[in-house]
This record gives structure tokens, C-alpha cells and sequence, in this order.
């Protein structure tokens, strides 16, 4: 295929990002439920 | 439960499979451009990314006319508001990223300053800068009120983007679908994928905001968590020393 | 890390509870100051301040002819090319400069307090937003008429339509003003304000820049050629942010 490096970076990039933001929101949300559930009433601020 | 939680499974799943049937059609399915060759198949990725951007940013409008009206506002519509503008910043900065790299093999060159591109560039830094000033510390209400205003300004700047290709002279091919005529140039297998494209990604951006709606109610919950403690607290447990003004 | 002394309280559902209660209604006042005279209050009262701290002519301005200067060095110093980039440079300048001044004209407000007065008074918000409008929209005309000067000897800028120039500079004038207001109103309190405001600003005021440039540039010239177009267009995006600002200053303005 011609062009096929910029193809698949086109692809492989839409693909990371978009997977890569989902992890992302996962692990931020991971992160402040856990600190809730372990009792830090400051969510870990201190 | 666990019904509930398959329920929730169902429309990633479905999305992850829509993507996945999308990479086929775009990369196999479909023959490649008359014209521009195999690099056109950038364009399954690059106009569905762009108009879900679009879309995103319609939500964070809408919802945040939904705030500043005082019969319907209600927090979750900031939080809304938040959570489909970091989406749509994704979108965008994909849609540039696509973008540019489908016109280095067709135009020659990663960037050019003609309207289309500027415009997007500027959509890009008026929602950078929305999620900037919501990461700022206050009072929920004066905050949330705030973005409201700023993010509906930014708004305008979508169909400025989307006419630009038509009031200016552009390098960026016009509108192949939402064009004055409203003729679609795009025909046969071609438009089917470009077709599935945007339901694929518009189920992306469903499990996007989603996810990111529930990041956001979680933070908002922990900060009423936290404020309530400072309030119920008496003098003597509070933590000692309160914690030094974070350097913003 | 202190251990907490009782379970927590569960948060009550978003949009109940203290923190987030809002009165279904806010009391208006009812009898209220008129828009125009509301403006007109409040540009004088921000001018006099100027008129006193000489902020904008002392600070401001040295800011703008400094921006002017430290351009031409970044360009090839031949007379030719300068004069080619003078509107473009001019406009830069004139913004990166506004946005010194819209902050420092929210500033005024939070810094005296008088931010929470006019909340209380019986001022009309959109009053006060055009009376601040005013007051900065004089203030960077004077400046955009220093500049001017500096930019007809240092840049070898001859105008053929000054007609052209003068109403084009009032009308992004205004539009700038405007968005320079209302995002000081956002930004007015945040201590990041002074990174803040210029991100958020400046993208929004692309149009003003662009419109500008390219009516200074048709004003160059002998043909008028766009230039019209681009006076219409700096007219709309004025009136269009005036009429946005008046509609939202009251928002920003609402008390909890």
C-alpha cells in the first residue's frame, strides 16, 4: 500500500489516544475511589 | 449487581467492535482514491473525529446554557459540561493529528495556513483554555457559572471552522457531506464507511463521556466530602497544620 | 494523617445539600439605576482611576511600543519588509497590550472591593459592563494612537484611506474591549489570573487580529481592495461580543 506509514500512524495514534485517555479516566477514577474507601477524609490531600 | 454490570459492558463492547469492523472497511474494504491513493483512508478516521468534536462541544454548550438558567440548573450539568469538553480536546487534537498526517502525502506538507486549519488550531486552544480555568479552586456554584459563559462563547468558534472552507479560499478540500448544496460528493462503499465511521466513533464518544461523567461526580462528591468534614470538624481534631496555599 | 473519629456522613445527591443549594429565584432590586446611566457611572469611575494611577500611559503603553520594537528585530530590518508586517505587528501589540488592561481593569474591582458593591448597588449589570467597556475601549484608542505614530516613523507605515484605518480601529477596538472585560470578569479573582487571562483571551480574539490586520493592510494600499469586507466583519464581531457581554456580565456577577 502506498503511503502506508502514514496511514498507519494515522491509525495506530487514533487508536492509542483514544485508549490511551480511557485508561486514564479509569485510573483517575481508581485512584480517588480507593482513597475514599481506605478512610483518608481528605482523599488523601494530606 | 452483576446484571448491572453487563449492562454497562455493552456499549464499550459494541464500540470496540464498531472501531474494529471500521479498521477493516477503511483499510481493506474500501478501494483506495482515485485521486489521492491509498492515503484518502485517512479520512474514515479524520472527518468522524472532527465531527464528534463538534459534537462534544454542542453538548458542553448545551448543558452549560442548561446551568446558567436558574430553573434548570443543576450540578450535574457542569459536570456534564466538563466531562464532554475533555473529550471533545481529544477529538480535536486528533482531528489536527489525522489530519496532518493525511496531507503530508497529498499536499506535501504537515501544516498549512489557511482557514480551515487556523480555525481548528483556535478550537483547540479556547477549549484548553475552558478546561483550564475549570481546574481552578472555588466556590462550586461561581465556577461552575463561569465555565458556563466561557464555554458558550467558545462554541461559536465550531461553525466558524465548519463555513470556513466556504467564505474562504482554502488549501482544505470543501465539505464533501454538509455542503450548501447539501449534495453529498462521497458515494457508494466509500460513503457506507466513512457512514459507519461516525456511528463507530459517536459510540466511542458515548463511552468516553460516560466514563468521564463518572470521574467527574466522583470528584465533585469528594470535594462536598471534604468540605462537609471541614465544616462538621470540631476545632480541636482538625488535622493540625492546614496544608500551605498549593502554588497555582 | 489523622484517623477519622466517625464514619463518614454519605454526601448528599449532587445538586442538594449546603454547598449547592440554590433559591429557586433571586430577588431583584426593584427599582434599579438605568442602563446608560449605570455605564456611564461606572466609566467614570474607572477613568478617574486612570486618570490618577496613569497606569495604562506609564505601564502599558511602554509595554506595546517594547512588543513594536522587539518585533522589527525579529524581522529582517529592511524598510520594505516592515512596512509589509507594520498592521500585523500593530495588532499584536495592541492586543497582548489590551489584555494587560482588561486585567488590570478587573483587578480594580477585586482589589477595592467594589466588585461586591456593585454586585449589592442598583447598578444594571450590563450597564456596568458597558461603562467598563468604555472606559478601557478610551483608554486603548489613546494607545493605539501612540503606537500609530511609532509605527509611521519606526515602520515606515503610510496610510492611503485613513478613513479606513480609523473606523476599523474603532471597531476591533471594541470588540476587544468587550472580550477583555468579560474575561477579566472570569478571571478577576483567581490568582492565576495573569496566565489565565491571556489563554483565554487571546484565541477568542483571532477574529479581532485578523480583521484588523487586514484592514490596516488595505489601508496601506491604494486599492481599497477587501477592505470594506473586513470593516464589516470587525463591526459584527463587535457588536456580537457587546451584546454576549451585556447579556452575560450579570451572570458572572450573581452572588452565590
Amino acid at each position: 500500500m502506498r503511503d502506508l506509514g502514514y496511514i498507519l500512524a494515522g491509525y495506530l495514534l487514533t487508536g492509542g489516544a483514544v485508549a490511551g485517555y480511557a485508561l486514564s479516566v479509569r485510573l483517575r477514577l481508581r485512584r480517588l475511589t480507593r482513597r475514599a474507601q481506605r478512610g483518608f477524609p481528605d482523599g488523601g490531600l494530606s | 449487581m452483576m446484571t448491572a454490570r453487563i449492562g454497562r459492558a455493552v456499549l464499550p463492547a459494541t464500540a470496540v467492535l464498531s472501531l474494529a469492523v471500521l479498521a477493516w472497511l477503511a483499510l481493506g474494504a474500501t478501494p483506495p482514491d482515485a485521486v489521492q491513493g491509498d492515503a484518502q483512508r485517512l479520512m474514515y478516521l479524520h472527518v468522524p473525529v472532527a465531527w464528534l468534536a463538534y459534537l462534544a462541544y454542542g453538548v458542553t454548550a448545551l448543558a452549560s446554557l442548561l446551568y446558567l438558567v436558574p430553573r434548570t440548573r443543576n450540578r450535574r450539568w457542569d459536570l456534564l459540561a466538563g466531562a464532554s469538553a475533555e473529550v471533545g480536546v481529544v477529538f480535536t487534537a486528533l482531528t489536527i493529528v489525522d489530519g496532518s498526517l493525511w496531507a503530508r502525502p497529498v499536499w506535501g506538507v504537515w501544516w498549512t495556513w489557511d482557514a480551515r486549519l487556523v480555525t481548528t488550531a483556535v478550537l483547540l486552544f479556547l477549549y484548553l483554555g475552558y478546561l483550564a480555568l475549570r481546574r481552578v479552586p472555588g466556590p462550586a456554584d461561581r465556577r461552575a457559572r463561569r465555565s458556563a459563559v466561557v464555554a458558550l462563547i467558545a462554541f461559536a468558534d465550531v461553525p466558524v471552522v465548519h463555513l470556513s472552507v466556504i467564505w474562504w479560499r482554502t488549501l482544505h478540500q470543501q465539505p464533501t457531506v454538509l455542503n450548501p448544496e447539501l449534495d453529498p460528493q462521497i458515494h457508494g462503499i466509500m460513503a457506507f464507511t466513512l457512514l459507519w465511521g461516525v456511528l463507530a466513533f459517536t459510540l466511542l464518544y458515548a463511552v468516553l463521556l460516560r466514563h468521564r461523567y463518572r470521574l467527574a461526580r466522583a470528584e465533585a462528591e469528594q470535594e462536598e466530602r471534604v468540605l462537609q468534614l471541614a465544616l462538621m470538624t470540631p476545632p480541636a481534631t482538625r488535622p493540625a497544620a492546614a496544608a500551605p496555599e498549593p502554588v497555582r | 494523617m489523622a484517623a477519622p473519629t466517625r464514619p463518614f456522613p454519605a454526601p448528599p445527591p449532587l445538586g442538594e445539600g449546603p454547598g449547592l443549594h440554590l433559591p429557586a429565584r433571586r430577588r431583584r432590586p426593584a427599582r434599579r439605576v438605568s442602563l446608560l446611566r449605570s455605564a456611564a457611572l461606572v466609566a467614570g469611575k474607572d477613568l478617574r482611576i486612570e486618570a490618577r494611577s496613569r497606569v495604562t500611559t506609564s505601564q502599558v503603553l511602554p509595554f506595546a511600543g517594547i512588543v513594536l520594537l522587539l518585533a522589527a528585530f525579529a524581522i529582517d530590518p529592511s524598510r520594505a519588509a516592515l512596512a509589509g508586517v507594520a498592521p500585523g505587528m500593530f495588532w499584536t501589540a495592541v492586543l497582548l497590550a489590551a489584555v494587560l488592561a482588561a486585567g488590570r481593569s478587573a483587578a480594580l474591582e477585586v482589589a477595592g472591593g467594589t466588585g461586591d458593591g456593585l454586585r449589592l448597588s442598583w447598578l444594571d449589570p450590563g450597564g456596568v459592563f458597558l461603562g467598563k467597556v468604555a472606559a478601557i475601549f478610551a483608554q486603548l484608542l489613546v494607545l493605539e494612537a501612540a503606537l500609530l505614530a511609532g509605527l509611521i516613523a519606526v515602520y515606515d507605515f503610510h496610510v492611503a484611506h485613513p478613513l479606513l484605518l480609523l473606523a476599523s480601529a474603532v471597531a476591533a477596538t471594541a470588540g476587544i474591549s468587550a472580550v477583555g472585560v468579560l474575561y477579566g470578569a472570569v478571571a478577576a479573582a483567581l490568582r492565576t489570573r495573569e496566565t489565565l487571562l491571556p489563554l483565554l483571551a487571546l484565541p477568542v480574539l483571532t477574529p479581532e487580529a485578523l480583521g484588523g490586520t487586514q484592514a490596516w493592510t488595505a489601508a496601506q494600499q491604494a486599492d481599497l481592495g477587501d477592505g470594506l469586507r473586513w470593516l464589516q466583519l470587525l463591526t459584527l464581531f463587535g457588536c456580537v461580543l457587546l451584546s454576549a457581554g451585556v447579556a452575560a456580565y450579570g451572570a458572572l456577577l450573581e452572588e452565590e
